[in-house]
């Protein structure tokens, strides 16, 4: 899955595993690791998308300026996946349908 | 010799001094009225350098509001309506060629534009603004008086709060970024110079004619030289006899987060980008000070937008500007040719995106000929001087 878009570590993982749900998939991650990071390294790094056209947004900047990583989190819209580090059981949604397929 | 090259470090107090390079025309600015006098000016066949600052200087250029705007221009000053008006008419072959010359595209969209009035006093206001343009204009001026549910035709989402708006089909807006890239790349495409990070200290005319700049990596030396330097030009003009009384004035711009279209036409206040994204801002301060975004000033106009559109309630900002216009006393532009040191001329103006292509057309035709035509001569900096003598 990770080489389907090249992520991949190359630092030691600083935290344990941990587990978290994208769109309903339980994932696994590195505590310490942002969210943006967590789905990037799973492999699943599409964030929503794009209003007028449609396209599929993905994180960009990964340092909280582009706004293009934005994802639902426990509920709550409007969260900054490169800002925020994943925890255990973080429940994150995208508005996209068939995510990852 | 086209350019020199750049020390690696800037000067550091024992600045080396180049001779000069043999540049034509030196263009200070690499702003939004820089950008488009170079390129008129290479167009036109001039070997033409823009000396600019740095990126953290303060630049319009990147931080306006991207509306094409004639509507409210020039009550009472019948000049700048038409100066606005004719750079609108030519939107349309400027956009294009430039979009040919460069691959990029602008997203210009030319379908008129609104200014909504939350109450009766602002509905008012605009009608009488208007009418004394019209007046002005001996009635050639194509707007229209909308009252709510004729606004509600053009904006559906507009909200029980708007009494009514202002229509002109003359307004429009587009991507200012990718204008300003286009500009650039436009210009570098046709062999024009530009040096970043090269702030002019100083402008001594010579004996000869010429002209000398100091910056920090040496000195310059060209015929032409035209100070588009933004809020600096009026620190520099002075150096070749020009008068540029420009003052800041800070506007603050919010952006939304990416939402499906629903603003089929630009408003005074608030507009989609082809991004999806809701611009909103026309707050209007004279803090002078290089202060971050006021959140205060940001609390106004969210209130407006939402009571304007209420669909916005659910919007989340994602970020927020503020930065200073470039403005002179009577808000119009300032054009001038230097009487004590013929070929330097001063460009500075508050509408820059709107009136681009009026800048590359006939404003650089006045700097190619050393003539500034009838259609500019209101916009001479004498105006200031005179009104101050006729004062006293
Ligand atoms: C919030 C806001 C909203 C706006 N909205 C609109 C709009 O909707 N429509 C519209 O038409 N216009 C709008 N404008 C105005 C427009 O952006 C300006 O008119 C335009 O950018 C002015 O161009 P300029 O080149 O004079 O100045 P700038 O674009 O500021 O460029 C000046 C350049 O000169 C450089 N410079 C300064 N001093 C020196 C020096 N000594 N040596 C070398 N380089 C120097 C600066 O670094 C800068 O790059 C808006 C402006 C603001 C601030």
């Amino acid at each position: 899955m990770t080489d389907r878009f090249r992520f991949r570590r190359i630092v030691a993982p600083a935290g344990p595993r941990i587990t978290f749900t994208l769109d309903g998939r339980v994932l696994e991650a590195r505590l310490g690791d942002s969210v943006a990071v967590a789905m990037m390294l799973a492999g699943y790094p599409a964030c929503g998308s794009l209003p007028p056209t449609g396209r599929v947004r993905v994180p960009y900047c990964l340092m909280g300026a582009c706004h293009e990583c934005l994802v639902r989190v426990d509920g709550r819209s409007m969260h900054q996946a490169c800002l925020l580090p994943v925890r255990t059981g973080m429940c994150i949604e995208t508005d996209l349908e068939g995510h990852g397929s | 010799m086209e350019h020199l090259p750049l020390p690696a470090a800037p000067g550091n107090g024992a600045v080396t001094r180049h001779p000069g390079t043999a540049a034509d025309t030196i263009v200070i600015g690499g702003g939004m009225v820089g950008a488009s006098i170079a390129l008129g000016l290479v167009l036109r066949g001039h070997r033409v350098t823009v000396l600019d600052e740095g990126d953290r200087a303060l630049r319009a250029a990147r931080a306006n509001f991207a509306l094409l705007w004639v509507q409210s221009k020039g009550a009472g000053a019948p000049a700048y309506f038409n100066w606005s008006r004719m750079a609108a008419a030519a939107w349309p072959d400027f956009a294009r060629q430039l979009e040919a010359m460069t691959g990029i595209v602008l997203h210009l969209s030319q379908r008129g534009g609104l200014t909504l009035a939350l109450s009766g006093a602002e509905m008012d206001h605009l009608a009488t603004r208007s009418a004394r343009i019209a007046c002005d204009q001996g009635s050639d001026f194509p707007h229209e008086m909308l009252d709510h549910s004729q606004t509600r035709a053009l904006l559906p989402a507009i909200g029980p709060d708007v009494v009514g708006a202002l229509f002109s089909p003359l307004d429009g807006h587009l991507n200012a970024l990718a204008l300003f890239h286009a500009l650039h790349r436009a210009f570098g495409r046709s062999g024009g110079h530009y040096v970043p990070a090269s702030p002019v200290r100083t402008i001594t005319p010579t004996k000869k004619g010429t002209f000398i700049l100091d910056t920090p990596h040496g000195y310059r030396e060209c015929e032409r030289v035209v100070l588009a330097a933004g809020l600096d030009n009026t620190r520099l003009a002075p150096m070749v006899g020009l008068h540029a009384p420009i003052t800041p004035q800070r506007g603050q711009i919010m952006v939304t987060q990416r939402l499906p279209p629903f603003l089929d036409y630009p408003t005074n206040a608030l507009r989609q980008t082809d991004n999806g994204s809701v611009l909103i801002g026309n707050s209007q301060d004279t803090v002078m000070t290089r202060q971050p975004v006021d959140l205060e000033i940001d609390a106004v106009m969210a209130d407006r937008a939402i009571r304007s559109f209420p669909c916005l309630q659910a919007a989340s900002v994602v970020r927020s500007w503020s930065c200073f216009r470039v403005k002179s006393p009577d808000g119009m532009p300032v054009y001038d040719h230097s009487t004590l040191w013929p070929g330097a001329f001063v460009a500075s103006c508050h509408s820059g995106v709107t009136l681009a292509p009026n800048h590359t057309g006939l404003v650089c035709d006045a700097i190619h000929t050393g003539i500034i035509p009838p259609i500019m001569q209101a916009f001479s900096a004498s105006r200031f001087t005179l009104t101050a003598a006729s004062r006293s």
